[in-house]
């Protein structure tokens, strides 16, 4: 209770309230743009909150995050222009109950399912965190390395793509993270006389050109978007029949949610995940018959997932800096920024901020859903915005938030530099959150991993609770050896 | 060799290159090379895998699709807004970019206009209001 009423102080700052709704507006408008998801939506921003005091910018960041998603679904139904990949599980039934003049009707579900998953999810973090502190207390220097790797490897090798791909790009972050002054020993490694280079390769450069500078490549390749169809008109009455669906139907919700958290959780899993594995248990648990297209259940199912999973991804990614979800990697990142240590010790030092946050992605999800009830036709026709408008639009954004985060044209040219290997990564298929992730818990896994054999040796590998984390490191990896080989056993078909 | 190949090559080689060059080159002592050594050795093992990999592995989409050149070709169209902005600033450079960028993508005068006129008052705001500072000039004003 002390933690929550310590949350709840922050939350009577007006200058929260005002950077969450900034924040939340500019969520809302990435979730409608196509193709920017909740990842590229971070990169963008991480630029921004350079500087901020800690809480304001990760008030600003987890609220942009939160309502991605949300403008997602409206663009998903009315147009069939999916704002992120994680709302294309909504596509079939979203579109197909638009076309036969219900799309109010969907919207209003979406929406209420929306707001509703994204309330349990931070309702799930809240009862955790508290529970969690005095595990986290538990773990020393070992257990600490070993999470920063356990966080690394998850997420390289239990994402879709090849292990190997993975954890190559995981430890490629690793290694531009060991430019600049040791923290050890404060000995500048691998500057090349390059003045620039001792205090190390900057996160913001790196971000924005793995994962803004293709997206802008992306969007200045399409002329112009498909034709798509006009958005319906608002009936209130049908939004709110929707938004009743959802209410009738508690099961169906509590479940699709429940999955969205337990796939949040999962360290790696990805969130793209939930929704589609909570669509899909949606239909075959429907009355309808076979693959009938257009049921409220099958745009229900996955927008409460979607929400949910947040707050189900920020329980490990606070407990242990093991991040539950590509977008959670960058989050990351942005404690780094902030002045955060990701990890146990942030538990430890700062669970009120913690439980702010989760107030916050509760806060956010609600307002976000009620402030599209009545713009959702208007910002549907957002999502028709062209491409070769979009893409410089977002390159002045790269450019100055580049240039503001470090005061440097420099930094504008490493976000080039970095562009070239975002656009290789993705062609070939590289997990770009992996390499963030490597980049940014490299520099923790070395501290602690010197301060483990200075104070443990090789012994530490006998502590319990290291034995426990390094069982589930090799877990992971064997795990997803054995998937890939699954993979390419003749005569079964690639999962 | 394949573009996808060439990739852990590279990453593989250039782990190596900064491998020597921090023990040989630099000269660094133990302390400061253990972790990178780790890192670096690590990298190589995981690029070999890779390289392992793809001999036994059926070709998927991304694999087989067309390189990264076209890609990167656009991404060099995009560079000459470090010296624009280094030569006019931020005020006159990036929306003089914008503004070219999109006509040169197929837009008419009015679009190509409006966006370089949006993100001039995008810029003034940012670094006028929010950050209380004056754009950054460039060498020519």
């Amino acid at each position: 209770m002390e933690v929550l009423s310590a949350a709840f102080a922050y939350l009577t700052d007006a200058q929260v309230w005002a950077v969450a709704c900034v924040g939340l507006a500019v969520g809302l408008t990435f979730g409608i743009l196509p193709g920017l998801s909740g990842v590229t939506t971070l990169a963008i921003l991480l630029p921004f909150v350079y500087g901020m005091d800690p809480v304001i910018g990760l008030a600003f960041l987890l609220s942009a995050h939160a309502a991605v998603y949300t403008g997602g679904a409206v663009t998903t139904i009315l147009l069939g222009i999916p704002g992120t990949p994680a709302n294309a599980a909504t596509l079939a039934d979203g579109k197909a109950l638009a076309e036969r003049g219900r799309g109010s009707y969907a919207v209003g579900s979406a929406l209420a399912a929306s707001a509703l998953g994204g309330v349990l999810g931070a309702g799930v973090l809240v009862a955790l965190l508290p529970l969690l502190q005095p595990v986290v207390l538990a773990f020393g220097a070992p257990e600490i390395f070993l999470l920063g790797l356990i966080g690394v490897t998850y997420i390289a090798v239990l994402g879709q793509g090849a292990p190997w791909k993975g954890l190559l790009a995981a430890g490629l972050g690793m290694f531009l993270a060991l430019f600049g002054y040791q923290r050890i020993s404060g000995v500048p490694r691998f500057w090349m006389d390059i003045d620039y280079l001792l205090d190390g390769i900057r996160l913001i450069p790196l971000v924005l050109g793995l994962f803004a500078v293709p997206e802008i490549l992306a969007q200045l390749r399409e002329r112009t978007l498909a034709a798509t169809p006009s958005a319906a008109p608002t009936h209130w009455a049908d939004m709110g029949r929707g938004a009743a669906a959802v209410l009738n139907r508690p099961l169906l919700f509590l479940r699709s949610a429940l999955i969205g958290v337990f796939v949040g959780v999962v360290p790696g899993i990805g969130g793209e995940t939930a929704p589609f594995l909570a669509h899909a248990m949606a239909k075959r648990r429907s009355r309808a018959p076979g693959t009938a297209e257009g049921l409220i259940e099958g745009v229900i199912a996955p927008e409460s997932s979607n929400n949910a999973k947040e707050g189900g991804a920020l329980v490990p990614t606070l407990a242990l800096g093991v991040p539950g979800s590509s977008g959670m990697a960058l989050l990351l990142g942005g404690f780094i920024l902030l002045g955060f240590e990701p990890g146990p010790s942030f538990l430890e030092s700062h669970l009120d901020i913690a439980a702010l946050l989760a107030v916050l992605l509760a806060g956010t999800n609600v307002v976000a859903a009620a402030l599209m009830v009545p713009l959702a036709v208007i910002v549907a026709r957002m999502a028709r915005v062209e491409g070769r408008h979009l893409g410089p639009a977002l390159l002045a954004l790269v450019v100055t938030g580049a240039y503001a985060s470090g005061g440097s044209l420099i930094d504008v040219g490493f976000v080039f530099a970095f562009g070239v290997l975002g656009v290789i990564m993705k062609r070939l298929d590289y997990s770009r959150p992996a390499l963030v992730l490597g980049f940014v818990l490299g520099p923790i896994v070395e501290t602690y991993f010197f301060i483990t054999l200075q104070a443990y040796g090789p012994a530490f590998l006998a502590r319990p609770l290291s034995v426990a984390l390094l069982l589930m490191l090799v877990a992971a990896i064997v795990w997803a050896a054995a998937r890939t080989s699954a993979k390419r056993t003749p005569g079964k078909p690639g999962t | 060799m394949k573009p996808d190949a060439l990739f852990p090559v590279f990453v593989g080689g250039l782990a190596l290159v900064f491998l020597l060059l921090g023990w040989i080159g630099y000269g660094y002592d133990r302390q400061v090379m253990l972790f990178p050594t780790m890192v670096c050795g690590l990298l190589c093992l995981f690029a070999g895998a890779e390289l392992a990999g793809r001999r036994t592995r059926r070709p998927q989409g991304s694999e087989t699709g067309t390189g990264p050149g076209g890609d990167l070709v656009t991404l060099a169209a995009l560079v000459p807004v470090v010296p624009l902005v280094w030569l006019f600033g931020f005020l006159v450079g990036l929306p003089l970019f914008v503004a070219a960028l999109v006509k040169l993508r197929g837009a008419g005068w009015p679009a190509a206009l409006s966006m370089g006129l949006g993100t001039m008052a995008f810029v003034h705001v940012f670094f006028h209001v929010l950050l209380s500072q004056s754009p950054p000039m460039g060498i020519l004003g």
